[in-house]
């Protein structure tokens, strides 16, 4: 294994750039933030970090509510279930505004989101569509979450995400 | 599960002031520190940068060569780490250094309780495929004992 790595040691005898102000890989821009929220109130501490994250850093804030819904199913029983998604979806898109009139008061580069299917595959294409540079996630309620902490799940899942990802554990 | 009119939102109750970097020493480090330079940039924290030395498997029959070897690698380990925490002096960001030992997801956690640390900042996955199919990722590990916020960095896909 050891040959394998390129270490920072090897490349230590060579020329290293100054580390300065300007040194590019300290310019790493934060400029669009997705902040999953399942609309309780305790994903709200998620959105808090990524709006205090977007002040810092001038980013924009996406407030993204999936619908865990099995797209599948509906299709294969068929028909007249899209009046009970349309509703809603009326009612999330609603509460999803309020959320983001809310944080506006705070700070004002916040738009929404709303989505339908399998959450974490909505989310990374959500992040890959907003060319997001941050994804940030609260532990609550969320079950998909918790294969986060869960080994083979974890890496998979983290693997796909386009993006960095910040997880907030509720605080009690 | 959910319920679709949330609260009203109380204060933004956010305060970050020692961000916990923890570096595996490769090449990718620098990209890790350089976006937790940001970020502490931008939440006016400082840095702790944390290495945890794992030595590499002995040889069944360890001479004294092989402890010299890593006592050299253990060494080179420890300067780089301070290389980069001048760096990160350098970018103008408060900056720490912390070399370990033992189990990583165990000690960083624990420096991060024991320095009451708002985040964590590491990066998502070992380099090499080898070490990613023996399951020696370290983030999900760490996620998994954390006292705080976990951030998992890895770069964007281009």
């Amino acid at each position: 294994m050891q040959g394998e790595e390129r270490s920072i040691i090897s490349g230590r005898n060579g020329v290293t750039p100054e580390a300065t102000g300007e040194d590019p890989r300290y310019a790493a821009q934060v400029r669009h933030i997705l902040a999953p929220t399942d609309l309780t109130p305790e994903a709200q501490q998620g959105i808090d970090y990524a709006v205090v994250i977007a002040q810092g850093t001038g980013a924009t804030v996406t407030l993204l509510h999936v619908h865990d819904e099995d797209t599948i199913f509906h299709y294969i029983m068929g028909g007249d279930n899209y009046g009970d998604e349309d509703s809603y979806r009326d009612k999330a898109e609603m509460a999803l505004r309020q959320l983001c009139a809310h944080y506006r008061e705070k700070y004002s580069a916040i738009t929404t989101c709303y989505r339908v299917g399998i959450p974490w595959d909505e989310v990374a294409s959500a992040a890959t569509e907003f060319d997001s540079d941050l994804i940030v996630l609260c532990t609550h309620n969320y079950r998909w979450i918790e294969h986060l902490f869960n080994g083979s799940d974890a890496e998979r899942m983290l693997r796909r995400a386009p993006c960095p990802v910040l997880v907030v554990p509720l605080q009690e | 599960m959910t319920t679709v009119s949330p609260e009203p939102v109380k204060e933004l109750s956010v305060s970050v002031h020692t961000i916990l970097v923890a570096v595996d020493l490769t090449e990718n480090s620098e990209h890790t520190i350089g976006y937790a330079v940001q970020l502490a940039k931008s939440l006016h924290a400082s840095i702790v940068l944390v290495h945890v030395f794992e030595p590499q498997p002995m040889y069944e029959f360890p001479n004294e060569y092989a402890y010299d070897m890593i006592e050299n690698q253990r060494r080179e380990y420890e300067m780089c780490l301070v290389d980069l925490m001048d760096k990160v002096r350098a970018a103008g960001v408060g900056c720490e250094s912390a070399f370990l030992d033992g189990e990583p997801a165990e000690r960083i956690t624990a420096l991060a309780r024991q320095m009451d640390a708002d985040l964590i900042v590491t990066a998502s996955h070992h380099p090499t495929l080898l070490a990613r199919l023996f399951n020696l990722d370290k983030a999900p590990q760490i996620l998994h004992r954390a006292p705080c916020p976990v951030l998992i960095y890895h770069e964007k896909a281009a």
